[in-house]
Order: C-alpha cells, then structure tokens, then sequence
C-alpha cells in the first residue's frame, strides 16, 4: 500500500493518538468451544449472545452464531475450520454481521463480509449497513414505471424490466442465463444505474471471466462484485446474496438506482440447506429446512421501486435459477417463480438449434409490462408478441410449406424472419432507438422480401446506416418517446432507403 | 445450568435431601472430590461408562472404594445412581450439584489470571472489588501467565474483565491502524 507521509506527519499522528488514549479496561462475554466438526462449532457460555452475531475465534476468525439453544450455541465458522480447536476462546463482538457500504465500492471485487479480494487497497466506506435488514413497507413503495434498459431485443420488446422489479432468468445449465445479466450490466453505461454482480458457488475462474468482460466494455466503473466462490465456505455464500442487497440498498435509499444480479440462487439454496443440515435443524422436503422459500422471500422483497418521499430509489433484482432438465416445477424454481414479477425462461434446445438469447417467448413474462416500456416500444413491441405466438402455433407446419395457403405460408415467412431479429449476439447490447427500427422493420413486412438467412446481415447493416448517415432517427426517436406521425414518416422513408442500398449489394 | 436433564434432576434431588438432612457440607466435599476424580482419573471415567460390568458387582467395587472416606448419604448416592443405570452422568450431576450449592450460597466463582503470582493483599483487594460488584462471595483460583505482559485478567462466568497490558496494547494497535 503506497504511503505518502512525511515523518512529521507520522510522529503528530501518533502523538494525537496517544494523548486521546485512555487506559481503560477491556470487558467481554466470552465461551468455549465444546466441539468443531464441518464447519460448524458448538460453543458453551456466550450467554448473552445475540443471533445473527458476529463471534470471534482469534484474530482472523471470525463465525456467526445461528443456533441458540439452551446448552450450547452453534455457530457457523467464516474460514477453514482447522483454525479453530476444541477449548478455544470465543468472544462476542456485539455486532450483528455487517458490510461496508457507499459509492468506493464501485469497481471492486469483495467478499460476502466486504473485505476485498481483487488485490487493492482495503475497502473504506463511512458507513457500515446490516446485512440482514426487513424490506420497506408498502407505503414506502410505488409502482414500477420506468424502464431499465437490458439492451436485448427480445427482453425489451416481449418481457420488459422496470427500475423496481423482480425478474427470474430461469433455465438449463449453459443456455445463457449469465450472458443476459452480464449484458444488461454493460447496457447500462451512461444510464444512471449502480450494478452488482453476486457471484454464489461459481468457479474463481468465472468471476475473473465476469470481471475481464465488464473491464471490457467499460462495465466496471459502477459495478461491484461481490464474490463467494464454490471454495468458500458455506456461510459465506449463504450470506453473499443478503451482503450484496445491503450494498445496493445504500443507492436505493438516497434517491438513486440500482440493479442487482444474483447468480445464481440455486447454490445459496444448497449452502443454506447444507448450514442448516450441519445444524441439525429438521429437513423439510428435498432435505431443504422449513425456511427455504423464506430465505429468498426475504431477500427479494428488497428490491423495490420507493416512493417518492423516500427518493424515488429503486433496486431491481435479476435473480438466476438453474434447473436441471428444463423442469421448472422443481422445488427451488417453483418458489422463486412465486415470488418474483415475472420470469425469462431460457430453453437448452433452442439454444443448441441457434436461437440465441435462447429466450421461449410463450412462457416468459413480465409482470409489470407495459409500465416498465417507452410508449414507442409498446407500439412496436405489440405486433411483434402476436406475430411470434402465431408463428410458434404454425410453426409444426413449415415442412409442409408448399401445400399451405398463401397467408399462412406468409405468416410463417414473417415469423421466420422475426425469429431471426430477435437473434442477438454475445455482449452487444442496443440501444432503444435501433431496437425499434429493426424490429418496426419485422413487423411491418420490410423484411418481407429478405431472405431469411440474410437478416441477420440486414439488421447489423441497419445499424450501422443509423450511426452514420441517419444520426437524426435515434435524437429524434428519444425525444418523442413515441411514434407519433413524424417519427414513423421518418423510419419509413429511412427504411426505403436502406433497403434500397442494401439488396443494391 | 449446562448438563443433560436427567443429571439436573438427579442432582436436584440430592441437594434437596443433603439440605434437609443438614450434611450440605460433607456431601459438597465429597461431591467436590468426585468431580476432580472424574476430571482426572482415566480408570474411574472408564469403570461408570463401561455397560459390562453387572450390577452388582459395580455396586460392591463403588462401596469398597467409597465407604472409608464418603458420607454416607454420598455412597448411598452413588447405589442409587447405579440402580438407575445413570452412572454415566456421575460428572454432569456433580457440576450441576457445585452449581446449585453456588447459587444458593451466593458464591460467585472467579477465575484471576495475571502475568506475575499475586501476593494475598492483590487478590484480597480484587475480590472485595468483584464482591461489592455482584454481592456474592468469592471463590478465587488463580493462575500465572506471562503472556499478559503486565496487569491482570478476571473472568466471572462467561465475561472477562480485562486489565492486562497485552490487551491494551492490542486496543491500541487497532487504534493507530485505523487512523
């Protein structure tokens, strides 16, 4: 750590602090640890401990007490357990398990406690938040009503996301699920929006991936990581979820945004259970304790759209779930389906056959909806739902597309091709102006007489004709926010042209 | 109170008795005595926890060995514990019969450690503090330990009253590095 003080300075430092020092004695609860075996120590005294307390075994080591019960209290150890001995001194700390919280964390890389972990200087904040903290009340809350920009086409037009929700990214391991949060964290550059990624139970390996790609496109500047990774112990990645919302609550509370991303839930729910087998607490269905659906109940019910006496805050939560084998009727996904406002669905197949985001349009929702979308995008957006649901319908059909009649092999053609605007490449999210283009082009048959496997190559090109020969669509399509008469003059006549130069190739 | 249930009220029923009997203080001792033997005595642990033994026979062996010294409300104890088959939690109803003895006599156990031995007048003046403290009586045992450095350590229970130097050096250690 490079310091920069004159001896000087050092000397009236000391000699300050050491005027102001008062010898005064030292009181605290102390207990012994009766027993320690997988990660847990039964510990006998700390009469007076509180739950939820931090403990401390010795100088690095630090537990926290779950279990008060009338002989002994279990408590869970923060570090490898060969650190701790039978006999060994246990002191209270009186605090309840906190983090470090405030805008120096953006950019870093810490751990469920808040210490960091990327190598640099120690995190200073002025304030420390609880980690565990109850959710705001109703009256401190209102409706979710803007919109938090993913970047994917697919998202913002079928399953929009507004500042304040809840929305499940659910799927099959490798379909995608981390590539959409990652994107919707690199679309909100230059937005107003402080992120957080909180990596449960993932390789080191993953979370450096994570880190590289947001370095990458500039994503780190107001995002914080907050890692408890596959070797960390349990109580680590149980509490990783709850130390991450408590960082992002900070921004909620003084009047700003934030997203938070929670990858994925499926391992806290494991080291949850695990804590609580450990603990010898009764194991409920699939060995889960009795408080599974709360531990994430309680979680996301913290993120929330506040009212506009608390600030007009909000904390949107992306958590991730993954299922094995696409079944969604599962225990965990089940109930945290039940509690969050809508899911995106993610499908292996579709995935493997190349639509990519793998996302199935019928059973994704969004429960907020049209409030979380810019009028312009529910103008467009709307044909688009339909246009695809009926193509999904027909789609059994396509092999036969000789023998149908005209307007279903048309409806096919038109579905095929929508199919092919919502394809989207890995970490390139887009901005809402050349959203709507393309997709205005899908719906409203200018891509009609593309082929199909050409569409792809029309949209990339599009774009690019946005940014540079017509600037004004976007600066004119953000201050409208609708497409009034003039914006859709605009687009229709800036299309024509397009396409004209575009099959001219 | 720590201890399984059944040592509690084991242990209860003793106290109880020796009370109004009015051989509280024999039967302390002698209860005293048995919990060092099983703090200390591999050979003893082992005889009370081994299923083997028949009855009688550990019956007979606790007699001869107990018979010259105990009371005779102890032996008679320690039978009737036999018969019950709760010799097992012979030390568990020990300490809870020391504990229950300690709160009805408001005896206050201490534990004082310092960095050099104290002379009786330091010890004296240390639990007069902790008497006025918590007006019970104290019952000191005291150890050296070098590591201290300087001042000592109480601890009541479950709290440490530290007045070591090695802890205030350490209180302002933290200070200077959090400057």
């Amino acid at each position: 750590m490079p310091i920069e003080l004159k001896p000087e300075e050092v000397s009236s430092i000391l000699q300050s602090q050491l005027a102001d020092f008062e010898s005064t004695s030292q009181t605290y609860e102390v207990g012994t640890v009766l027993s320690v075996g997988d990660g847990i120590a039964r510990v006998h005294g700390l009469a007076n401990v509180m739950a939820g307390e931090l403990v401390r075994f010795s100088e690095d080591v630090v537990g926290m007490a779950l279990n008060l019960e009338e002989d002994n209290v279990g408590v869970a150890i923060f570090a490898v357990e060969s650190a701790v001995k039978e006999g060994d001194e246990v002191r209270r700390t009186e605090t309840i398990a906190s983090v470090p919280v405030g805008e120096t964390l953006c950019g870093r890389i810490v751990d469920a406690m808040g210490t960091a972990i990327d190598g640099n200087a120690p995190i200073q904040t002025d304030e420390n938040q609880v980690i565990e903290l109850k959710a705001p009340g109703i009256i401190k809350r209102q409706d979710v009503k803007e919109p938090l920009q993913t970047g994917i086409k697919v998202i913002d037009a079928l399953t929009p996301i507004g500042r304040g929700q809840r929305e499940l990214i659910i799927g099959d391991r490798k379909t995608g699920k981390t590539t959409l949060a990652i994107d919707t964290i690199i679309n909100q550059r230059g937005e107003d929006v402080y992120c957080f990624y909180v990596a449960i139970g993932q390789k080191r390996s993953t979370v450096v991936q994570v880190y590289e790609t947001l370095k990458k496109f500039g994503a780190m500047e107001y995002t914080t990581i907050i890692a408890a990774t596959a070797s960390d112990p349990a109580p680590m990645q149980f509490l990783a979820p709850y130390a991450g919302c408590a960082m992002a609550e900070y921004f909620r509370d003084s009047g700003r945004h934030a997203l938070i991303v929670f990858d994925d839930l499926t391992k806290q729910a494991q080291a949850y259970r695990q804590l609580s087998l450990l603990l010898r607490r009764p194991p409920g269905r699939e060995a889960y304790p009795g408080d599974i659906f709360y531990l994430h109940s309680r979680l996301l019910e913290r993120a929330a759209k506040m009212s506009e006496e608390e600030g007009g805050g909000s904390l949107t939560a992306l958590p991730v779930i993954e299922t094995q084998a696409n079944d969604v009727s599962a225990y965990i996904p089940t109930n945290v389906i039940s509690i969050t406002d809508g899911q995106i669905f993610l499908e292996s197949d579709s995935f493997n056959a190349g639509q990519r985001p793998a996302i199935n349009a019928g059973l994704s929702v969004s429960r907020v909806g049209g409030d979380a979308q810019t009028k312009a995008m529910k103008q467009t957006a709307g044909s688009l739902r339909l246009d695809l649901a009926q193509y999904r319908e027909l789609e059994a059909f396509s092999q036969f597309a000789s023998d149908l009649d005209v307007s279903t092999r048309q409806q096919l053609e038109r579905g095929a091709r929508l199919m092919q605007v919502i394809k989207q490449g890995i970490n390139a999210p887009q901005p809402v102006a050349k959203q709507i283009a393309i997709i205005y082009a899908g719906v409203n048959g200018h891509l009609d007489d593309i082929p199909e496997d050409q569409v792809g190559a029309f949209e990339e090109q599009l774009h690019d004709a946005l940014d540079s020969s017509y600037t004004d669509f976007a600066a004119l399509i953000n201050e409208r926010k609708e497409i009034d008469d003039e914006v859709k003059e605009t687009l229709e006549r800036l299309l024509e042209d397009f396409k004209r130069t575009f099959r001219g190739e | 109170m720590q201890g399984s249930k059944a040592a509690r009220r084991y242990a209860k029923a003793l106290y109880a008795l020796a009370r109004d009997r009015e051989v509280l203080g024999p039967v302390r001792e002698d209860v005293a005595a048995l919990l060092q033997l099983c703090g200390t005595c591999q050979d003893f642990n082992r005889f009370i926890a081994n299923p083997v033994i028949p009855r009688h026979q550990r019956s007979s062996i606790l007699e001869t060995m107990f018979e010259p010294s105990a009371h005779p409300l102890t032996l008679r104890f320690l039978v009737f514990l036999d018969s019950k088959d709760r010799l097992g939690s012979l030390e568990d109803v020990c300490s809870v019969f020391i504990d229950l003895y300690q709160q009805e006599h408001k005896i206050l156990p201490v534990d004082i450690v310092s960095a050099f031995s104290l002379n009786e007048d330091h010890i004296q003046r240390i639990c007069d503090t902790f008497k006025q403290k918590f007006s019970k009586t104290i019952q000191h045992t005291t150890q050296v330990d070098p590591s201290l450095i300087g001042g000592f350590k109480v601890r009541v229970e479950d709290t440490i009253y530290d007045y070591s130097i090695h802890t205030q050096l350490e209180v302002l250690r933290e200070k200077l590095l959090r400057a």
